[in-house]
Order: structure tokens, then sequence, then C-alpha cells
């Protein structure tokens, strides 16, 4: 909490000055604070451990103390966008009404920044698109229909898909993958990408709804990402506040692609080794970000060197190689120490011998069954015959009202809360 | 389309419930996992009206102990994964208190899961399973579709020859085996201490209500039998309940185990029938 409110006050401050700066030097070098302390602070709280445990020997007293700093729930959201308030009012992107006279700037920087539905776990909501709506709510801001269906998407994701796949998945743990089948171990990491993306997603249609419920529109976080025929394609639909917040905040000014090919291949993958690190704490977070950064870089050479024609066999390939080096990476979050996702890859090829487990597969199946339909749902949605059947979509959504009360699995936190 | 939305949901509920009343008995209760099958275990004694004289407390050691053996007195109230406690706070919420309470020793060090327990006795979902059966964790949808159609129908698509004896598998075992005897070399004398003194406190409500206990060890591994930490826990638990009768555990050489510490199924029913003959003593 404490943090919370230091947090809010050195934002409004910073932004404050740097919107009332009619000295660009000044102006620059309020900004240039504001953004160093969020990012001192988030240092500081996240990866205090990481830094004692690289740089420190055990027996050093520097090493407890920075091992036991806490790491206060939400920061990683709440810091960044305080970054993107101080940023966006350098690059004056919120007009001269929003930057009102102190007392009330200061109560709009505050809800901005401590927002609850989103404060957790995002999504990450950009200055920009946040403060022009703060105003008095009435009821007529709020779009009822829009907003139960994000509830009940939201906690259909999260209760019925994620929760339940969790006890399925549980089984991603060393020692515990070395006794399980190649075919077992591969449905496993299939069943964790339907997790993940359920998990977070779901989390993100709740805030959604939430914010909706007090007249506040939050953009969407994922578009169906597992639908994507590139890398690129799929970092514009999943965590799109993330992505969004590192093109526009880190990759853009390190000049993105306008500085020559290889300037642009260190781009990417400085972008993704910090969105890496974002996510945690550890290296193995790191090397996710570095594996999803040397997937883009790729990708972007051999588009620019390989031209073949794009027909449904190609579409497919793309798509299943996507899902396939997503799915791998996500091995990352589920095992961070890298050793153990190494030893896993190397049970799903060696594992061969050993007898699928039938009841693990069975329901790890009908437990993602839900995210296919969504997902095909989505490819569906400019054909007449979805049309038709979109005006009996309350059936869907009774349904998984239905599921949500009768088949939810046990809550656990969500995947997200841990960054 | 709010009205829509709840409209339906309560036709799929009145469906649900028409499909459970009248299914046959055996095509519903089975459990998706472990943890449902611990849930399951728990809610078909604390949501039903019987009641059952014997009670089996226990873990993951004990969990097949009736294996179809006991008559309809018994209830086998022992769960994979966690320990002796949950069983006996569950016993705790019990009106009427069973007559005699048998209790597994084995996994006396481990700690009491409370998120189980929480979860279990939720303040919001326990009142209401009591008064909607369709709620319970036997009667989700899922496991009307999941055992009887898909698992049969998974079976069928990636049919398997191949054989549990697998040499991985058994080095495997005989490696957790390896690990699991360094770990039974070790006797923490504090935490036998506290459990027992645990175990004490949550005991003496049960018994002041007339229930009548029993200790009983389940054979393990015959490398891990007379480790230094099972003579420990064995030993402790004589000295501080001298008054309970103690079915010892028989002849390990004579039973084989699945990973070190899980009887096989022949060697499980071997014990179901000492451990009948010993009560018979009682």
């Amino acid at each position: 909490m404490l943090l919370l409110i230091f947090s809010v006050a050195i934002n409004i401050i910073s932004s404050y000055l740097v919107g009332i700066s009619t000295n660009q030097t000044r102006k620059k070098w309020c900004a240039i604070l504001g953004v160093t302390i969020n990012l001192i602070t988030l240092a500081f709280f996240k990866y205090s451990g990481l830094i004692a445990i690289t740089f420190f020997n055990s027996a050093d007293t520097l090493f407890d103390f920075l091992n036991t700093i806490p790491l206060p729930i939400g920061i990683s959201f709440f810091t960044f966008q305080g970054i993107s308030l101080v940023v966006d009012t350098y690059r004056d992107e919120l007009t001269t009404e929003e930057k009102n006279k102190f007392p009330k700037y200061g109560l709009n920087v505050a809800l901005f920044i401590s927002f609850f539905p989103q404060l957790i776990a995002g999504p990450i909501v950009k200055a920009h698109d946040f403060i022009p709506q703060i105003k008095t709510k009435t009821r007529k801001d709020i779009h009822w229909e829009d907003v139960i269906k994000y509830l009940i998407l939201g906690y259909f994701l999260k209760s019925f898909v994620a929760d339940n796949l969790k006890d399925y998945t549980y089984w991603i743990a060393y020692p515990f993958f070395e006794t399980k089948s190649s075919i077992t171990l591969i449905f496993m990491l299939f069943g964790y990408s339907m997790q993940i993306f359920s998990d977070f997603a779901g989390y993100s249609l709740i805030a959604i709804g939430i914010a909706g419920l007090f007249g506040y529109q939050l953009k969407q976080n994922f578009n169906f990402p597992y639908i994507a025929q590139s890398f690129s394609d799929f970092w514009k639909r999943w965590h799109i506040s993330l992505s969004s917040f590192l093109k526009e905040y880190l990759y853009f000014p390190l000049g993105g692609n306008r500085k020559g090919k290889v300037r642009t291949y260190i781009n990417l993958l400085l972008t993704m080794i910090l969105g890496g690190l974002w996510h945690g704490a550890a290296w193995s977070y790191a090397v996710w970000g570095l594996f999803h950064g040397i997937l883009l870089a790729t990708e972007r050479l051999l588009q620019d060197l390989v031209h073949i024609r794009n027909n449904h066999i190609l579409k497919t390939v793309k798509f299943s190689v996507v899902f396939i080096m997503v799915s791998i990476g996500w091995l990352l979050f589920k095992l961070p120490e890298f050793s153990d996702a190494v030893k896993y890859i190397y049970s799903i090829i060696h594992n061969t011998e050993l007898n699928p487990d039938y009841s693990n597969i069975t329901y790890i199946i009908i437990y993602s069954t839900p995210i296919i339909v969504y997902h095909i749902s989505y490819l569906l949605r400019s054909t007449n015959s979805y049309n038709k059947v979109k005006k009996y979509s309350y059936l869907a959504y009774g349904f998984m009202l239905f599921l949500i009360l009768t088949n939810s699995g046990t809550s656990q936190e969500f995947i997200y809360f841990q960054f | 389309m709010l009205k829509n939305i709840i409209f339906s949901a309560l036709v799929f509920l009145v469906i649900h419930y028409l499909i459970v009343f009248f299914s046959p008995p055996n095509w519903l209760g089975a459990p998706q996992n472990q943890w449902q099958a611990n849930m399951i275990r728990a809610e078909n004694l604390i949501l039903s009206d019987t009641y059952f004289e014997k009670i089996i407390v226990g873990s993951s050691l004990s969990v097949n102990l009736n294996y179809g053996q006991f008559d309809h007195t018994w209830s086998n109230l022992s769960f994979s994964g966690l320990s002796i406690y949950e069983g006996l706070e569950i016993i705790h919420h019990l009106e009427q208190k069973p007559k005699y309470l048998f209790i597994e020793i084995n996994v006396l060090l481990r700690d009491k899961d409370t998120f189980f327990l929480e979860h279990l006795f939720n303040p919001i979902k326990y009142p209401i399973k009591k008064k909607l059966s369709i709620l319970k964790e036997s009667q989700q949808p899922v496991s009307l579709i999941g055992e009887p159609l898909l698992y049969h129908l998974i079976r069928k698509l990636m049919p398997s020859n191949k054989s549990n004896n697998n040499p991985k598998i058994v080095d495997i075992k005989k490696e957790l085996v390896q690990k699991m005897s360094k770990d039974y070399d070790i006797v923490p004398i504090d935490k036998i201490q506290n459990q027992i003194a645990l175990l004490k406190k949550l005991l003496t409500p049960i018994e002041n209500h007339g229930t009548k206990v029993i200790l009983f060890e389940m054979p393990i591994d015959q490398a891990l039998c007379n480790t230094p930490l099972t003579i420990a826990i064995r030993q402790a638990i004589k000295n501080a309940f001298p008054q309970y009768f103690f079915i010892e555990h028989p002849d390990c050489t004579e039973y084989s185990t699945s990973d070190g510490i899980h009887l096989d199924h022949d060697s499980a029913l071997k014990f179901v029938n000492y451990f009948k003959d010993k009560i018979q003593q009682i």
C-alpha cells in the first residue's frame, strides 16, 4: 500500500512538472527523472533477489538483505503505467483539459494508477487511453450486455478451463514428468498452453468487465493468439497491452526498424529480453524473451529472403510452427530451472516406450476444447452460418454460466499475479 | 440478453439434475483426478446422512484399503497426497462420531493441508452443496462424459500394449527408493514430537465422544521398512499412545510396492486380509 502511494505521488509530481514546464530541457529532465524513479522502484523490489544470486556470495550480508526484500503485488503493472503517464505527458499526448489544476490532476492520476480492476495483473493501461475517460459516470456509461459477457467469459476461462487444467499440467514438474510417456508429455504441454491463455485472458476479461461496471472501457488484452500465423502476429494478439507498451516505449525509442537491419534485430532481441525479464526475476524468463526475440528476428530475416505464395497448406504449416514454438516457450514458465525444461524435451523424445496416461489425456482434451472452439468461432466469424447462429449466443453464455456453477476447478492464484 | 442467459443456465441446471437423477449409480462419481478423488471421498461422508461406525484415516498408502472388502459400516477417509490430520479435522465436524477410528501412522510427519479443508468447508459452497446435491464434486458434468465416453474412445484411438514393467520405469522406481532411503535415515525428533502433540490434541475430543482409536502401520518397501525414521516414529507412537491398540506392519519382505511406499494391487489385497484378521482381535 505504501509503495502504491509512493508510486502515485512520484508520478503525479513528475508528470505534472513535465506538463507545466515550458523549458524543453527542464521538461526532458523531469521526464527522465520520473521514468528513472519508476524503473529503480521496480528494479529494487522485483530484481533484488536476482541481483543477489547473480552478483553476490551467499555469505555476504548484502545477499541476505537483497533476498529479504518483498515483491509487492501488481508492481510490474502500476510502475509501467506510471512510465506511460510520464512519457505521454512529455510527448504532449494528453490534452490541455487533462492537465488540470493540481488537486484535480492529482486525483485523476491517483485513479489512473490505482484503478483496482487492472491494478494487480493488468491489462497495462496507457495514460492517453484512460485519463480522457475520467469524469462523473452515470448508468448510461455502463454497457451492461458487454459487461455481463466479459464477466461470464472471463470467469469461465479462469474457473472452468484454467483451474481444471492445472490438475493435469501439475505433472509438468521434475521429477514427475520423467515417468510419463512421450504422448502424455505432449498433451500436457498442449494443456499448459491452453491453461496459461485461459488463466490470463480470463483475468483480463474479468478486469475489463469490472472496469465496464464503473463506466471505463479498457482495451482488449488478447485477440485469439493461437491462430497466429507468424510470431509477429502472435505478439499482436498475446498480452497486447504489454507488447504495445514495449513497442511504443522501448522498441520505437531504440530506433525500431528505422536504423538498418542489424540494428532492427538487436532492438527486437533487446525488447524481447527485457519483456521476458518483466515477467519474472529469473534468468529463465530472460531466456524465454530471448527465445521469442530469436524467433521474431529469424522470421523477419526469412520474410526478406524467401517469398512463397500463401496457400492453405502453408498457412496450416505456419500456424502449427508458431503454436508449437510458443508452447515450447511456455515450458520456461512452468519449469523455471532451465535444465528441467531441457529434461522435459528430452523425455518427450525418449519416453516413447511408456504407456500413455489415458485419464490425463482425456481430461486435457475435454478442458481444452472450449479454447479450440473459441478460436474456431473467431475464424468463422464472417461466414453466413456463424451469423445465423450468433443470435443464439445467449445459450453459449448460459451454458458457460452453468459450467462455472457446477464444474469449476479449485481456485488458485492467477498465474500472472506472480509477475 | 441477461435474462436469456440466466434462463438458459437454469434450463441446463435442470437438465443436468434430471440426467443425474435418472442415471445408473455406477455412471457417476468417477473422480477426474487425485484432488477430486479426495474431495469426493470427503463429501461422501460430510454430505451424507449415513452413519459410519468405522472410519479409516490415512494417506495414499491406505486409500485402497477397502477394495470392496469392507461392509457398509466402513468409510475410508484416506486422502492421496494429504496427511491424517485432514481426516481427523473432518471427523471433528461430524455430529455423530464413529465407534472405531483407524489411523495410519506412516505419514505422521506430513503437515495438514489447510487449503483442502478450507475448500471442503467453504462457507458459501458447503451449505449450498448440502441442499443441492448436483453441485457435489462427484456430479460434475464433465465426469458424465469424461470417463464413460471419451476415456474409452481415447484408449481405442491410442492403443498401447506396452508393459508396465518397462526397464526404464523399473530403474526410476529403484532410484526413487534409493533417494527415499536417504530421507528415511534422518530422524527429525522435534518434528515427531510436534506431530504427536498435534495428534493428541485432535484425538482427545474425538475420544471424549466414546470413539475407540486403533493405530496401524502399512507395510512399505523392505529397504525402507526398518529404517531409523520408521523405527523412531513407531516407537514414539507406542510411547505416546500406550492405551491404543496398534496393528503393527506385517513382514515387509512378503509385500511389494509400485514405488517404494504404495503397495501394488496383489499386495494391497493381501494386506486387507491381514488387517481384517487383526481387527477381529479388538
